[in-house]
Parts: structure tokens; C-alpha cells; sequence
């Protein structure tokens, strides 16, 4: 070991070689490796690695594309009465059965399903849009218009919700517009709270203020950070209220407030699918089967969407 | 500060009924079809006179809404039914709400005592298969609508098994049905929050310490999870005791209890005008008194709320 350490300060001198590096042949430290993800492409992945988000969303796909094909496939209409086939079982020729009219009760449920999504859809566009304006506004302008936002917020959140949308079905009459209304007017105060919460957090974070100190104008920090980081709690909110306006649908029409025949919804059926439940469960079974599967896939791809943009949420 | 904010919330809670009142009463009396012409179509003449006149029904809508606020604030009178005559919404308020209180309470303990149990022992076996097991049937509970649930029950139980009678009332064995198919939903929500709020607890540095200081798996779980994650349990509690009297709607038709519900959507049904204005307000007073009374019950609760509040 000496000799070796006297033998390197002999002939010690400094040659090329020495300053060769070493170890980094072929690698590029200073490349990118991978593609930088956006937002969304980062929520997207985590999505797509969720299996039973995927489930959802296929599942719901499938009952959606199931709805409008189906009374094609079927080849039969929804209203049409055939006094000799009342309440077939479930065969070949009618899959779901007949209902105790001897209408094909296959073709009614995906008709009456349409509605039933229609008006969950509706509802929550409503909701979404009146609830996210008046949120927005009153996060970002604070003041008096928050003030004011807020106080027709606490006023219509003292209204007893269900008692509301009977009253208003009971005086606007049955149509789905009535229904519409009524289920999304009291509806939005949870969203315009949400989003107004978000905003007001948001507005303090020290990127914004970063944003602004770099000269970025209003339109821009509402576009590129205000709006993107709301989005993700909206959507989540979204999926989970559409499930939510199909059971007040399927209420209303169960107590005879809803959609009125001869169009039908899931909430219809089930409610008529009850009352032969002792002698044709099946009736009540194949309304219900679609509804669960439907508000299912909605849960699945909500609880998806909300681990997927928000990592802190996933345990 | 206490006082000035309870004064505050009765002030609003006020308003908000008077505001109820009015436009239930301009809105029911706006509704199409009319259930006095309904009765007395046959009637002669001057019958049908006396009977318009006893409901005020040949005057304008103000004068009849002046006439029915000061007969209700002076008399705590709802009026007399239209349907049936000499019956008024305060006798059915008076005989049934306790059956819709009972019913509601029952299921909600229920709900709340079978949900925070699950959600615990889902959440402090995370991963294992009663975890995964308890998640599944949450989920299935939540996606079925709850008149389903008491079909299923009414099937099953006392149809096929004939453990519990279909139909009846009075005593508590006719309880059973209802108060389960009522129950199951809100065990479902309850147990999955429960799982979530005990998870996000058990990360906390306290439990570490509690841990770290020797202290037994039962006494960490009873004393230090179990009270922290059961808070937002509480605050889930408010509104649903607020919402005990609307809930019941569905299972009360569905089983033929007498409870306010029941009468409730009958009255709809019938386009009885008195009885639905006199129910609605009744579920309104109902509503904004149970959201006051959970607002104090809160500050009393999470102290955190109060020291909020104070600082305000």
C-alpha cells in the first residue's frame, strides 16, 4: 500500500486521462426523460389506473348506448298496449318481460331511462351553471354582492328542500320542465357555496400573487388558475349530483309528482313494478337493475375523479 | 355573543317562515284544478255558495291570504280541510306527527349507531377482506333508492318469511319494516364517511403519540379515533335531524303509516289546498327550528366551532 502511494507521487503528472468523467457515458442528465404532463393529462393517468373508475365509466357508456339502441333493437314501441301479452315473464320474445298493460317492458325501461338522465343531466347543469356564476362572482368580487349572494344562499338553505319541489310540482303541473325547475332551484346553493370557498382559497395562494406581481391581468388568473383548480371539485361534485337528481326524480314520480304517462322514467316503473311486486317481481327488478347500475357507474367514476385530482384524498 | 347569535338566527328563521307561508299560500292558490268544484259540482246553487263562502273562496286572493294570516297568528289555526270536511290540519298534526318523530328517530340512531360501528371496523381493517366486504355493501346500499329497499323488506320478511306483518300499526313489532328500509341508506353514507373521517385520523401525529406513550390499542381507538373522526359525524347528524320529518314521505305511503308524510302527499294528491298549506308550514316550522336547535348543539359540541364564532 506505501509503496504504491510513494510510486504515485513519483511519476505523478497530469494527463488527459485523468479528467476523463466517468460513469456518465450514454446518459443525458440534463434531458427531460419524459414527456411533463398538464393538469389534466396528470388526472387522466391516474384515472386510467383506476380499475374500478375505469368499470364506471365503461359501465355507464354501456348503459347509455344501451338506452338509445335499444327500443331500436327491440323493434318495438314503448306505448303500444297489448291487452293478450299483459304481464309475460321475461322470454325471447320480450326480454324484460311485459308490463300489466302487455307493453314491452325492455323498450320502456331504456325509453324511460333517457328521461331519467335527461333530467339528472338537466338538473345538474342548472345547478352547475347558476350555482358556479353566483360563486365565482361572489368569491371574487367580495363586498356586497358577496354579502348579498350569501344571504340568498343562507335563505334558500333554510327551505325544506323536498317540501319545496312538491309544492312546485303540485302548482307548475307535471311536465318535465316543472320537474326541472324545481328539483335545481334549491339545488345550487351547495355549489355556489363550494365554488365561492374554493375561489376565496385560492385567491389568497401564493401563485396567484405570483401571477399578479408578474403582471398577469384578471382574465388571465381566472382562466389559468382560478378556473382549473375549481374544475377539479366541480366535476367531482357533477358526478355526484347527477345520481342525486335521478333519485329525486325517481321520488317524485314514486308518490305521483313526476313525469307523467304516457311518458315514463325509471321512478315510474319502479313505482308501478311495485305495486305488482307479489306476483311479477321481475317488474320491479329490471327498472331498479338499470338505476343501480347507472347511479353505480356515477359513484365509481366520482370517486375515481376525486382521488384522481386530489392525491391527498387517496389512502 | 351567544345570545346576540341564537337572536340572529331566530330573527332569520322568522322571516324565513313568513316567506314560506306567503308564497306557499300564493302558489297553492295559483295551482291549476280546483278541489271545491271537484265537491260541489252537484250540489244546488246556494250549496255551492255557502261552501265557497265558508273557504272565502269568492274573494280575492289577498283578502283571503289577510283572513288566513291573522286566523293563523292569532289562533295557531291551519283551517279546515277541503276534502274532508270537519277535520283541520291541526288534528292530523296534532295525532300523527309523534308516529312520523318515531319512526325518523328510531332510524336515525340506527344509522347513525350500525354506521359508525362499520366505518370503524372497516377503517381500522383497512385492506382486509371485512373492509373490502363492508365497502361493497355500502356501495350497493347507496345505489339502491330506499322505496326499493322496502319493497325487497316487504317481500322477503313478510311476504315470503312472514317474519313481520305487511300491514298495520300500533304496536312495535310494525315497526321493523319501515324503520329498516328507512335506516339503510344513511348507514350506508354514514359508514362510508365514518371510514374516510377514522382513516384521515389515524394518520394524525396524536395517535403516534398517543401510541408512542404506551398507550393500549382499546384506549387509542375508544378515546383518540373514535372522538376525533366521529366530528364530522356530528355535523352529518344536524341536517339529518332536520330532515327526519321529510324523509318519511315514500316509506310512510309504502306501508300506510299514519304519519304526517302520509297525510302529506295525500293532501298533494287530493289538491286539499288548507292541508297542504297548513302541512307545509308545519314541516317548514319543523325545519328552520330543528337547523336553530343543531346550530347551538354544534357550538356545544366541537368547541372549535365556538371559539370560530366568538372570534367572528
Amino acid at each position: 500500500m506505501e509503496e504504491n502511494v510513494k510510486m504515485n507521487m513519483e511519476d505523478f503528472s497530469l494527463t488527459d486521462d485523468l479528467f476523463v468523467r466517468v460513469g456518465t457515458e450514454g446518459l443525458s442528465g440534463e434531458e427531460i426523460g419524459r414527456k411533463s404532463l398538464t393538469y389534466w393529462a396528470d388526472v387522466w393517468r391516474r384515472f386510467r389506473s383506476n380499475k374500478l373508475a375505469l368499470l364506471g365509466m365503461f359501465l355507464l357508456i354501456g348503459v347509455v348506448v344501451l338506452l338509445f339502441t335499444g327500443p331500436l333493437i327491440s323493434g318495438k314501441d314503448y306505448q303500444f298496449i297489448d291487452a293478450s301479452l299483459k304481464n309475460i315473464s321475461p322470454c325471447a320474445e320480450h326480454w324484460f318481460g311485459t308490463d300489466d298493460m302487455g307493453r314491452d317492458l325492455f323498450t320502456r325501461v331504456c325509453v324511460g331511462g333517457r328521461i331519467s338522465i335527461y333530467i339528472g343531466l338537466c338538473c345538474t347543469l342548472v345547478m352547475f351553471v347558476i350555482g358556479a356564476l353566483l360563486g365565482a362572482l361572489a368569491g371574487l368580487k367580495g363586498g356586497l354582492v358577496d354579502d348579498v349572494i350569501m344571504r340568498i344562499c343562507e335563505f334558500i338553505g333554510n327551505l325544506p328542500y323536498l317540501i319545496i319541489v312538491v309544492i312546485l310540482s303540485m302548482v307548475m303541473g307535471r311536465s318535465l320542465f316543472s320537474l326541472v325547475f324545481a328539483m335545481s332551484l334549491t339545488a345550487w346553493v351547495g355549489t355556489a357555496r363550494m365554488v365561492r370557498g374554493q375561489i376565496l382559497q385560492i385567491k389568497e395562494q401564493d401563485y396567484v400573487q405570483a401571477a399578479k406581481a408578474l403582471g398577469a391581468d384578471t382574465g388571465r388568473i381566472i382562466m389559468k388558475h382560478l378556473l382549473p383548480n375549481t374544475l377539479g371539485i366541480i366535476m367531482v361534485d357533477i358526478t355526484m349530483s347527477v345520481p342525486g337528481f335521478i333519485f329525486s326524480e325517481a321520488f317524485l314520480s314514486y308518490i305521483g309528482l313526476g313525469v307523467k304517462p304516457p311518458e315514463t322514467s325509471w321512478g315510474a316503473l319502479a313505482s308501478a313494478g311495485q305495486q305488482q311486486l307479489m306476483f311479477y317481481p321481475y317488474q320491479l327488478f329490471f327498472p331498479c337493475l338499470l338505476i343501480v347500475l347507472t347511479i353505480l357507474s356515477f359513484h365509481l367514476i366520482g370517486d375515481g375523479l376525486s382521488d384522481a385530482l386530489d392525491p391527498k384524498l387517496r389512502q | 355573543m351567544m345570545v346576540k347569535f341564537i337572536g340572529k338566527r331566530v330573527a332569520y328563521a322568522v322571516l324565513t317562515l313568513f316567506l314560506i307561508t306567503t308564497a306557499t299560500f300564493f302558489l297553492v292558490a295559483a295551482a291549476p284544478g280546483d278541489p271545491i268544484a271537484a265537491k260541489v259540482g252537484q250540489m244546488p246553487e246556494q250549496a255551492q255558495e255557502i261552501i265557497n263562502e265558508k273557504y272565502g273562496f269568492d274573494k280575492p286572493v289577498t283578502t283571503r291570504y289577510i283572513m288566513y294570516m291573522k286566523n293563523l297568528l292569532t289562533t295557531g289555526d291551519f283551517g279546515e280541510s277541503i276534502v274532508y270536511t270537519g277535520k283541520s290540519a291541526n288534528d292530523i298534526i296534532k295525532d300523527n306527527t309523534l308516529v312520523s318523530a318515531k319512526i325518523g328517530l328510531m332510524a336515525l340512531v340506527f344509522q347513525v349507531v350500525i354506521g359508525v360501528l362499520l366505518g370503524m371496523i372497516s377503517a381500522l381493517n383497512r385492506g382486509k377482506p371485512v373492509d373490502h366486504m363492508i365497502r361493497v355493501l355500502v356501495v350497493l346500499a347507496i345505489c339502491v333508492p330506499s322505496f326499493v329497499f322496502a319493497s325487497l323488506l316487504q317481500y322477503f320478511l313478510a311476504f315470503k318469511w312472514k317474519l313481520v306483518p305487511v300491514f298495520g300499526w300500533g304496536e312495535l313489532r310494525h315497526y321493523v319494516l319501515p324503520v329498516a328500509a328507512y335506516a339503510i341508506g344513511g348507514i350506508a353514507s354514514y359508514t362510508k364517511y365514518m371510514r374516510s373521517s377514522t382513516l384521515s385520523v389515524i394518520g394524525e401525529d396524536y395517535i403516534v403519540t398517543a401510541k408512542a406513550k404506551g398507550c393500549g390499542k382499546g384506549r387509542v381507538v375508544r378515546k383518540h379515533v373514535l372522538r376525533n373522526s366521529m366530528i364530522p359525524i356530528v355535523t352529518m347528524i344536524g341536517p339529518a335531524l332536520a330532515g327526519i320529518f321529510g324523509g318519511s314521505f315514500i316509506i310512510e305511503k309504502m306501508f300506510s303509516i299514519p304519519g304526517l308524510g302520509f297525510y302529506y302527499v295525500k293532501a298533494v294528491s287530493d289538491n286539499d289546498y288548507t292541508m297542504v298549506i297548513g302541512l307545509t308550514i308545519f314541516f317548514a316550522l319543523l325545519f328552520v327550528a330543528s337547523l336553530i336547535v343543531v346550530d347551538i348543539l354544534y357550538g356545544i359540541v366541537d368547541p372549535r366551532i365556538r371559539v370560530a364564532k366568538g372570534s367572528k
